[in-house]
């Protein structure tokens, strides 16, 4: 049981995919922050009290590998890489990096649940 | 007390005698080398000559001396005839006379000569009014010379004289070393030329006795001084020539006014014309339609398909003006060089580097779908949550499910397009086709292609890299379809898997136009094609029978023209017992 709601921050340079993740987020009770490039992140994660963060690995500007080492400086909370490159080396290097998991674009909205939810309890235990 | 002139005589000759013997030794064991042969008769036949000789003036009686006289002559006749072969092959670089029937026309007058020598008694064609002369320091034997001795005479010099010129020709042309070479010869045969000169129209008073023989000693050491000094039969003499006669480069040399002076045989079998076209004016254009057009003395290079004994073959066909320092041109050379294997070779890089380009473009165009599709199947199965009427919801299904296909085929792309790590695992064959057969559904239900697959359902793994063999299947699936949908617009194709033995084999028949016998043999080979200019590399069998070669399998084709073409593959099942890293599956993320 999640006595308060879990903070999840989506960061992703497509706007469609920021709402559809926004939108089946909040239909499983979550509270979501977007953003829409790497730059954003730092700001965030100092202002907002964070619990996972979605992150897409192409983007535009701030790479998400960069914007993942970034993450992982200030912080140890669960990333999910979120992903339409599923080679085997770019997979490799974001767990190198501290990612927890991945999600493959495109992706069932059961399975992202899934995988948010398992993340989450373990990072509460 | 014997004569000092008969002792110095005698050991001149005796001296001659080891010489020849050294002689014929030494190249004895080099006797591969050209003209190694002949330079051994020679030696044989100074050896002869000298020992009659020898023999000769220790006689006292005129039958004696006739009698070793005639013993000489075998000798003497053979020496020019050794010379002149000598010459020949030795300048040449090549063995020329070996056989007999080639020496045989050589021989007419020397033979004529010896067997008239030995029955001079009955002619005396050879020589008359033989006696023996005691005026001198020792006895010899006077005689009057007979009409057939100057014959015999005149067809000896001429056979030296001829090898000489051979060899003087080096003297002026010959890299220096080979100069060298033919200073030593042109010694050792010019002295015993000279004396004998000296001795037969008696220039000089003196000698008594033919001492042509004891010049030959002399010959010898200039021939061993040849040997050690210039590798003479060790280096290949003069071997510019050879080369050029070898090479697989064609050569032609043409002098100003277009006449053909030159063409080595490389350029005879290009052309596929006679040889005594050599010497003649001729336009290029009648060796080669190819050739129409083309500028002649003038430098430059130019590249040219012919068709040579039935090959297509590319040439660089390099365009040479000869002059001298600052003179007229004298000439032009044209070099045609086979440059087919660098060319294909080329193409084949440039098809591999097309073909991945198409991989690069394709994998970001997959990329780039993932995202919209990404967003269509989520808010699509967002949105089937919700409770909606009866047909929104199936329509919303109908959105749902395509994009699901579409997102299906993307990943098919993208594993295609991707690089794959080059390892092999035991893999099921059944699953791969299935795989490669996703990605040509879309296509084959729009072309009328029925796919019949009878899958043995026990079938081994077989050791392989997944994505090659993937490779290997589409490209025979996608082949078939052309050729059935060209054929007759639409097509059954019938894929089997089975255990065969130690193999797994796999078919596919199709019902397409089958194969021409005479192209059967050429299936495989690489820039092989029947298709239109732009719809086929040629690569792509050639391309598949790598990769099964490499996975220890066999691919072969069976058809005949007209009822359809059957492509079967066999690879080895794979052993467990076999030393394999199952490990490598698990850190396969993807």
């Amino acid at each position: 049981m999640v006595e308060k709601k879990a903070t999840i921050l989506v960061v992703d340079d497509d706007q469609h995919i920021r709402d559809l993740i926004q939108r089946v987020l909040e239909s499983a009770d979550y509270r979501v922050i977007t953003a829409s490039s790497g730059g954003e992140i730092s700001g965030k994660l100092s202002s907002e009290e964070i619990d996972l963060v979605l992150l897409d690995i192409k983007m535009p500007g701030m790479h998400g590998f960069q914007a993942l080492e970034l993450i992982r400086e200030k912080s140890d909370i669960p990333v999910i890489m979120v992903t339409a490159m599923d080679e085997a080396t770019t997979l490799q290097h974001s767990f190198n990096l501290g990612a927890d998991d991945y999600v493959k674009k495109p992706f069932r909205t059961n399975e992202l649940l899934a995988r948010i939810h398992a993340k989450l309890r373990r990072s509460k235990e | 007390m014997k004569d000092p002139y008969l002792v110095f005589y005698q050991c001149a000759m005796s001296l001659s005698l080891v010489v020849s013997v050294l002689v014929a030794i030494i190249i004895g064991k080099r006797r591969k080398a050209p003209g190694a042969g002949a330079m051994i008769s020679l030696a044989i036949s100074t050896f002869v000559w000298t020992l009659g000789f020898l023999l000769e003036t220790n006689s006292h009686t005129l039958e004696q001396q006739l009698f070793y006289n005639n013993i000489g002559y075998l000798g003497s006749m053979t020496v020019p005839i050794a010379w002149f072969f000598f010459a020949l092959n030795y300048t040449s670089g090549k063995r020329l006379f070996t056989n007999w029937k080639r020496i045989t026309p050589f021989c007419i007058i020397p033979l004529a000569t010896v067997i008239l020598v030995w029955t001079n008694n009955w002619h005396h064609l050879m020589w008359s009014n033989e006696h023996l002369a005691t005026s001198g320091p020792f006895i010899v034997t006077a005689k009057t010379y007979g009409p057939f001795f100057w014959v015999a005479l005149t067809c000896n010099y001429v056979l030296i004289i001829t090898g000489a010129i051979f060899l003087l020709r080096r003297l002026f042309v010959g890299a220096p070393l080979y100069r060298g070479q033919a200073i030593s010869l042109i010694i050792a045969v010019s002295l015993p030329l000279l004396w004998n000169i000296i001795y037969i129209f008696s220039l000089v008073p003196l000698p008594h006795k033919d001492l042509t023989p004891v010049t030959f000693a002399i010959s010898g050491i200039a021939i061993v001084r040849g040997l050690m000094r210039f590798k003479l039969f060790r280096a290949i003499p003069f071997a510019r020539e050879f080369i050029i006669e070898q090479m697989s480069d064609g050569i032609l040399v043409f002098d100003m006014s277009n006449r053909l002076l030159e063409a080595n045989p490389a350029a005879i079998e290009i052309f596929g014309v006679n040889r005594n076209i050599i010497g003649k004016r001729i336009s290029l254009s009648l060796l080669s339609t190819a050739l129409e057009g083309m500028p002649p003395a003038k430098p430059g290079r130019i590249e040219l398909p012919l068709t040579v004994s039935g090959e297509k073959r590319i040439y660089e066909i390099e365009t040479v003006v000869m002059h001298e320092k600052h003179k007229e041109p004298v000439g032009w050379l044209i070099i045609l060089h086979n440059i087919t294997e660098r060319k294909n070779m080329q193409e084949q890089l440039l098809a591999q580097d097309r073909l991945a380009s198409i991989g690069k473009l394709t994998s970001g165009v997959a990329h780039e779908l993932n995202n919209p599709l990404t967003s269509i199947i989520g808010f699509s199965e967002f949105l089937l949550k919700r409770d909606l009427s009866h047909d929104i919801h199936a329509d919303l299904n109908v959105i749902n499910s395509e994009a699901e296909r579409a997102a299906k085929i993307v990943e098919g792309l993208l594993t295609f397009a991707r690089k794959h790590p080059e390892d092999k695992l035991p893999s099921n064959i059944n699953v791969i086709i299935e795989k490669a057969l996703e990605i040509r559904d879309y296509e084959q239900k729009n072309n009328n292609i029925e796919v019949i697959t009878r899958f043995a359902q026990d079938l081994p793994e077989v050791m392989g890299n997944e994505f090659q063999l993937q490779q290997v299947f589409l490209n025979i699936i996608i082949n078939a379809e052309f050729f059935m949908i060209e054929a007759h617009g639409k097509g059954v194709l019938t894929i089997v898997t089975e255990k065969a033995g130690d193999c797994v084999r796999v078919s596919f028949t199709d019902d397409g136009p089958g194969i021409p016998k005479e192209n059967m043999k050429y299936l495989f080979s690489p820039f092989f094609t029947t298709k239109e200019v732009g719809k086929g590399t040629g690569l792509g069998l050639s391309i598949c029978h790598g990769i099964i070669t490499e996975h220890d399998g066999r691919i072969w084709a069976e058809s005949e023209s007209g009822t359809g073409a059957c492509f079967i593959i066999e690879l080895p099942v794979y052993n467990s017992n076999q030393k394999t890293n199952r490990l490598n599956r698990i850190n396969d993320i993807s």
